[in-house]
């Protein structure tokens, strides 16, 4: 890799930090212009709503002091990775997201991966013969399921494979008091996730199949594959060599901002199939007020996707010798 | 002697609903080995589906229905697709018009060169490495051991055109198909492309089938010519014969409009009224620094230029690409800041105004653009398109149709074009509008940026006799951008010579043309194509006119 590409992507890396820095600093002021006192929503919860208490709370939490001083405060832990404590759990955030988080990336990067490994290779075969019997099908049904709500989806699931056929589970995320184990254990969870991964998986499908599809009809009408064709390349080797890889490109971009979903955009899903994941976890955060665990939901979903921000990038300094210090994508 | 390729009365359909059944119809072509021959023609005539059908490259929606290609004894008309790939690349190669975007951009050029090796025959690395240093040596590249690691954009317009050239003769083809090679290319940089394809043809004993659009090419290359005109072959024979005594009248037409390198009339400059004057216009584009390492180096895109227009007088501005003449362009019109110096425009000096001054001085100066189908909203109508600016500038709805009337005729169009689209309308009539667009305000000054670059030879001779007629009537100075040393000499009572930003040489056209002072504008002036069919031309036309000298 040339020294310009590396330069690109450190510089990349140091304003990813920036964003980052910005988006927590954005985070916490936006939340605390909301309406809504979590001293008091805690207080009234455990039933004293005398001012004492209502100030003991405020001094254990800091919420007593400015504003400012509370955000430096935030951003001095997070710089140490603490995340703080729940207020009203009164455990460590770090430890609930934790406890969450797996269920989420289980469901979302199935249907990620999912989405990736049919989509692609769907939509270049639509291109082979545009407007072909192919195409027309696949582009049909995709459109459908674009346009079907997630949550309709998942319900035509649940009733057509759940109720009527009774071969998968319609709710949660492993069958509750089985005690499992090993390989009987996987094929359990395996089972829970078929249907709510595939629901999400369906939707992204739709897309990575009608971008693959235009990338690959744009690339196909490009002059070099032109060119590929007047030295007598093979057809095989020019859709390896030539089309596939230039058609990959807007691919990643939108693989990126998807990726960039893996930890909030899967809260309907979740809900649908009662999935123990973070998306609820921010939901009820949100009702509750829990101010400090909803920055950390915002946090880490954050910094997922500045993670494949990055990621994107350095994948297109591999594929594009075009990028290089100072020239944009 | 059987010749090479041999194409028999082919027709190739249009799809239905085109202005014409046939994008070819009844075409006939040889193409002895060894020889040269270029198909001429302008745009639609279909000298482009000629050279696809040949290759085998014609897309599903224009079928051959009729005719024979044969090419050494083998025909090509209805062969199977795999067979075919036998063709393309160890018996026919072909180049294209877009160095550019006719490279794959993700590969290195060695990479790409090594595909065209690869796809017939399996030579060993080696060898491969070997005969891609043996072609990229042919074609007079740079460092040819290094340059195989290079990708596309880190090349120049010559040598991508170099790399695809390697590309299609990396197998030995017997024929070489040339569609258009030049014409993205800048006239200096066309002219070492053209010398390239002369030695190859040489050393290789290649044929050469050329297709172009520009007589000054074929002056320079053809053995014999083929003049195409709307899908038919309307005149072919030896290119002496054609360029200096054709019988078509269309070939003859053709020809006649392709401007003169001489000045038709010495203008006298008026020099009482100067109505634009540029002093000390500097322009730089700052290098972007990245975060880490070094800052790129700024680039003067117009360097310390000093030049003045006076009333009624057309002055060209002539560089190729990169000299910064369309920067000056945009500077002049009030679309670009200059860095420094001034842009005087009745005693007013533009670059000093504020915008909303400027924004009152629009109407003094206007432009016309280069491309036709992008520089007018193709939502709105022609009424709408031209009467826009006045009625923004406070001329009252019926005021500005009435004038609008009165354009429409002035630049040839009927006045019932209105309430008509942008595409309804050519190329040189969407130009047409775009002058109305222009003239409508009254300007002081036209720019006219490239106004007949992108159209055919024919339309192009249209448009500038138009122009010169509206600059005669309205008296209009005009500052006209071109790249094209011929067109400058035709429209231009001055010229100015860009080159990197600077100002190399100005003067009287006729003086600059007899006598130019600086090397820049020797070599340009030299690499113009045709230039000694050209002045066989005018010794002709003067032997004509004076038949007692001769005899």
């Amino acid at each position: 890799m040339s020294s310009g590409r590396i330069q690109f992507l450190l510089g990349r890396l140091l304003k990813s930090i920036l964003v980052l820095l910005a988006v927590v600093v954005l985070n916490f002021t936006i939340l605390r212009l909301a309406p809504g006192d979590p001293a008091l929503i805690l207080a009234g919860e455990q039933g004293a709503a005398d001012a004492a208490f209502v100030d003991q709370i405020r001094k254990d939490f800091g919420l007593d002091r400015s504003v400012p001083e509370q955000l430096a405060v935030y951003i001095k832990s997070l710089a140490t990775f603490d995340l703080g404590l729940s207020f009203r759990e009164r455990r460590p955030i770090a430890t609930i997201i934790g406890e969450r988080l797996p269920a989420t990336l289980i469901l979302t990067l199935t249907a990620f991966a999912l989405s990736l490994l049919i989509g692609i290779p769907l939509g270049a075969l639509a291109a082979r013969r545009p407007h072909g019997m192919v195409d027309v099908a696949l582009t049909t049904v995709s459109t459908a399921f674009f346009a079907m709500p997630l949550f309709w989806t998942g319900l035509l699931a649940i009733i057509f494979f759940s109720v009527w056929l009774n071969w998968l589970p319609s709710y949660g995320m492993m069958t509750v008091g089985a005690p499992l184990s090993g390989l009987a254990a996987f094929l359990d969870l395996v089972k829970h996730l078929a249907l709510p991964a595939s629901t999400l998986a369906l939707f992204y499908i739709s897309i990575y199949l009608r971008i693959t599809r235009a990338a690959v009809l744009d690339v196909m009408g490009s002059d070099y594959v032109r060119t590929a064709r007047a030295i007598g390349l093979p057809p095989t080797r020019i859709w390896r060599e030539h089309i596939l890889r230039n058609a990959l490109l807007p691919v990643i971009t939108f693989a990126s901002l998807q990726a960039g979903h893996l930890i909030g955009g899967s809260i309907v899903i979740e809900t649908v199939f009662a999935w123990p994941g973070i998306g609820r976890l921010a939901f009820d955060a949100l009702l509750q007020r829990d101010y400090n665990l909803l920055l950390s939901v915002f946090f880490v979903s954050s910094v997922v996707v500045m993670a494949f921000n990055f990621l994107a990038d350095a994948l297109y300094v591999l594929v594009d010798p075009r990028i290089e210090a100072g020239a944009s994508a | 002697m059987t010749p090479l390729l041999d194409i028999r009365d082919l027709s190739v359909a249009l799809p239905r609903g085109s202005d014409r059944r046939y994008a070819v119809e009844n075409a006939v072509l040889t193409i002895a080995r060894g020889e040269t021959v270029c198909v001429v023609g302008e745009s639609g005539s279909g000298k482009s589906v000629l050279a696809q059908a040949t290759m085998g490259l014609l897309p599903e929606t224009l079928p051959i229905t009729g005719g024979t290609i044969t090419f050494d004894g083998q025909r090509l008309s209805g062969l199977s697709e795999s067979r075919y790939r036998q063709i393309r690349g160890p018996q026919i190669g072909m180049i294209f018009q877009e160095p550019m975007t006719s490279l794959n951009p993700v590969l290195t050029i060695g990479a790409q060169i090594d595909g065209a090796l690869t796809a017939h025959g399996s030579r060993s690395r080696a060898e491969r490495g070997a005969r891609r240093r043996e072609l990229l040596e042919l074609m007079r590249l740079p460092n040819p051991s290094q340059i195989g690691d290079r990708y596309v954009h880190e090349l120049s317009g010559g040598q991508r055109q170099r790399v695809m050239i390697a590309m299609a003769l990396a197998n030995n083809p017997k024929l070489l198909i040339a569609d258009e090679p030049t014409t993205a290319l800048d006239v200096t940089t066309q002219k070492e492309i053209l010398r390239l394809l002369a030695t190859l043809r040489k050393e290789l004993n290649l044929a050469v089938l050329f297709i172009t659009h520009d007589f000054g090419v074929v002056a320079e290359i053809a053995d014999r010519v083929v003049v195409m005109s709307k899908g038919h072959v309307v005149e072919q024979g030896d290119a002496g014969k054609i360029l200096h005594s054709p019988r078509d009248p269309y070939t003859r037409r053709l020809i006649d409009a392709v401007p003169r390198l001489a000045p038709p009339i010495a203008a006298v400059r008026s020099n009482s009224d100067t109505v634009l004057e540029i002093k000390g216009l500097t322009k730089t584009y700052k290098g972007r620094s990245s975060l880490f390492g070094a800052r790129r180096a700024d680039v003067k895109a117009v360097d310390d230029v000093e030049l003045s227009v006076a009333r009624g007088e057309v002055v060209a501005v002539v560089g190729e690409s990169g000299s910064g003449k369309s920067t000056l362009a945009q500077i002049v019109s009030g679309l670009l800041k200059a860095d420094d110096g001034s842009v005087w425009l009745h005693g007013q000096d533009l670059a000093q105004v504020s915008r909303r001054q400027r924004r009152r001085l629009a109407p003094h100066i206007q432009m016309v653009f280069q491309d036709p189908f992008s520089s007018l909203n193709p939502r709105h109508d022609i009424e709408r398109i031209i009467t826009e600016a006045p009625i923004a500038h406070g001329v009252s709805a019926a005021k500005a149709r009435s004038d609008m009337q009165r354009l429409l005729k002035l630049v040839g169009l009927d006045t019932n074009a209105a309430k008509r689209y942008p595409h309804a309308f050519s190329g040189g009539q969407r130009q047409r509008i775009g002058l109305a667009r222009a003239l409508i305000l009254k300007p002081d000054l036209l720019i006219a940026d490239e106004p007949v670059s992108a159209l055919d030879v024919s339309v192009q001779q249209q448009v500038l006799e138009l122009l010169a007629d509206i600059r005669r009537e309205l008296g209009l100075s005009i500052l006209f951008i071109t790249h094209d040393l011929r067109v400058a000499a035709t429209v231009a009572d001055r010229i100015a010579v860009m080159r990197q930003g600077r100002i190399v040489e100005q003067g009287s056209t006729a003086g600059l043309l007899r006598a130019p002072a600086s090397d820049y504008t020797k070599a340009l002036l030299d690499a113009v194509p045709g230039l000694q069919w050209e002045q066989n031309r005018s010794e002709l036309a003067t032997a004509e006119r004076q038949p007692s000298k001769v005899n």
